[in-house]
């Protein structure tokens, strides 16, 4: 078991008792009543939102300055900016503050604040695809992106209790893009592997640390969904909600089937079928009384959903012509295997190779090495690998 | 608010905050009952700020600057037991209610991986996963900056994962 996981399952199992709990809870009330002045006390998410007056008053004082003044358009050229450029702050600071006001229901304000952690990760990704990623704006990126996640992780805690269903949409959602972007920085650093330093690193943990978060709160909210005397009609707007992301994902799937390569062909005809059987899974288990069991199903097929469609984005965005070098092959098993076939005579084989000598997966080493010397250091050329998004389920 | 709102408000923060309070302290005190006692006292004494027309704009921030001070009066008053003793006896984490628990033994060598970090990486570790502190919470916990906690964090993680697999040489 990962030691990470270990830690966090050891850590959790110290906690107080029951009775430790609720002796200190008496202790608490009794004091509490004992003090006449009523004071105020501050949300357990105040940290989160502790400038959020500020906030609301910036973005009403800006909605205004954008009619007043007609600067809207920067508003609109501000939303391709990444870290770095001059519009970004408008980005950030402007365009996604009046974004967060116009939020009023949980719902929607856990899509908007899942919405501003996706961006981060699409300009990271934009950035290592450019080569720009550097130490400051990985970091800019990283302390953004999680604050985003955290507010989203805390807009869906307080859809739980009183709207599960919204609550499943919104975590499945919001690990979907965990996933999917998670998989992008992945492919991306296969091919930049100069850019695959510590600092991409703490982006990828920090994905990675987020995803299971949100997937133990899915869970706790499919737990919270499964006590309802309506999950027979929650779950039932569950499937209507997916089918139809169903349907406007095949229509995708067709449309941008057109063009690609057919291994990509292949990765989507799997994944839509990974869809359907989902789907029709949950469906199964609707119609037997299983709303908990036929819920987890509906989460996949939406996973599934989400996921490929920002696979297929990211594909137009950063898929690069160009050929994949063939395969790799480390160093000593090619090296054996040559000798043990004894296809050329020792001293005369020269094989080419690529080799593990840096991160695995990144950018293909080719050697040439003669089975006599087992050293890779003859020659050595570094071929730069294309980036290709991998569509497959 | 009334005051059965007030009330039902503050116990629900005591709800969130008490196990990675209790367990802050616990780290650093290593005896359950005085975190315990440091655990209610930080409740009682934000309550205490409350009632006197203060206003607090992080209570968990709050709460766990509380519980530092009460570690630290607890340590000039009496020396006790270090993190490292802790670690290499192992400890008994909730007594005898202890529930699910099927990896003692590797918890024991995580911990002692654990303890074989440096001291200001352990501490972050502890804060991330034991306390579940946000890295922003951690940073204004420490008064250091929110990058420098991140890179601590994956630098500890890394060396956590060394230490496991491999031991300390």
């Amino acid at each position: 078991m990962d030691p990470i996981k270990q830690l966090k399952t050891h850590f959790r199992t110290l906690r107080l008792s029951d009775e430790e709990r609720c002796t200190m809870r008496e202790v608490l009330l009794k004091s509490m009543r004992a003090t006449q002045a009523l004071p105020r006390i501050p949300s357990p998410y105040a940290g989160v939102f502790m400038t959020l007056r500020f906030k609301r008053v910036t973005a009403v004082v800006a909605i205004l300055a954008v009619i007043m003044s007609g600067t809207g358009s920067i508003a609109s050229a501000a939303e391709g900016a990444v870290p770095g450029d001059t519009m970004y702050a408008v980005k950030v600071h402007f365009n996604e503050r009046v974004a967060a006001l116009a939020a009023v229901t949980p719902s929607s304000r856990a899509a908007v604040a899942t919405s501003h952690a996706e961006r981060r990760l699409e300009e990271a990704e934009v950035l290592m695809a450019r080569g720009e990623l550097n130490e400051t704006l990985a970091m800019e990126l990283s302390v953004r992106f999680n604050k985003s996640a955290e507010e989203a992780a805390t807009h869906i805690d307080d859809l739980t209790d009183n709207a599960p269903e919204e609550a499943t949409i919104a975590s499945v959602e919001l690990e979907t893009v965990f996933s999917a972007h998670g998989r992008i920085f992945d492919d991306i650093v296969m091919a930049r592997a100069e850019e695959a330093s510590e600092i991409v690193a703490v982006l990828r943990t920090d994905l990675a640390e987020r995803a299971e978060e949100v997937a133990r709160k899915r869970d706790e909210s499919r737990l919270a969904f499964a006590g309802r005397e309506d999950g027979k009609e929650a779950s039932g707007r569950v499937l209507a909600s997916v089918s139809r992301a169903a349907e406007d994902a095949a229509e995708d799937i067709a449309r941008e089937a057109e063009g690609l390569l057919p291994e990509d062909v292949l990765a989507l005809e799997n994944r839509t079928f990974a869809i359907t059987t989902a789907l029709d899974e949950g469906r199964a288990k609707y119609e037997l009384g299983a709303y908990g069991d036929a819920l987890a199903e509906f989460e996949r097929a939406k996973s599934y959903i989400g996921i490929g469609k920002r696979l297929l984005e990211a594909k137009v965005r950063f898929d690069e012509p160009g050929e994949i070098p063939t395969e790799e092959v480390p160093v000593e098993e090619a090296i054996d295997a040559v000798v043990a076939e004894e296809v050329v005579a020792p001293e005369m084989a020269t094989i080419t190779i690529a080799t593990e000598m840096r991160v695995v997966g990144t950018n293909t080493a080719t050697d040439t090495a003669t089975s006599t010397e087992m050293k890779k250091e003859v020659t050595r050329e570094f071929v730069p690998r294309p980036i290709r998004i991998n569509l497959s389920p | 608010m009334d005051s059965k709102a007030i009330e039902t408000a503050f116990l629900d923060l005591h709800t969130r905050y008490a196990d990675p309070l209790f367990r802050h302290a616990y780290f650093r005190v290593s005896d359950r009952d005085i975190a315990r006692d440091i655990t209610q006292e930080s409740f009682l004494r934000m309550w205490e700020y409350l009632s006197t027309g203060n206003e607090v704009d992080n209570p968990k921030a709050f709460l766990f600057r509380v519980a530092g001070n009460l570690v630290i009066d607890h340590y000039r008053k009496k020396k006790s037991t270090s993190l490292e003793t802790l670690q290499e006896d192992g400890f008994d984490p909730v007594g005898d209610d202890a529930e699910g628990i099927t990896d003692a033994a590797e918890g024991t060598h995580v911990m002692k991986a654990l303890s074989g970090l440096p001291p200001k990486e352990r501490e972050v570790l502890m804060m991330r996963y034991g306390e579940e502190l946000s890295v922003s919470e951690i940073a204004v916990i420490s008064g250091e900056s929110a990058n420098a906690i991140s890179v601590r964090i994956h630098r500890a993680t890394k060396r956590l994962r060394d230490l496991f697999d491999h031991g300390p040489n």
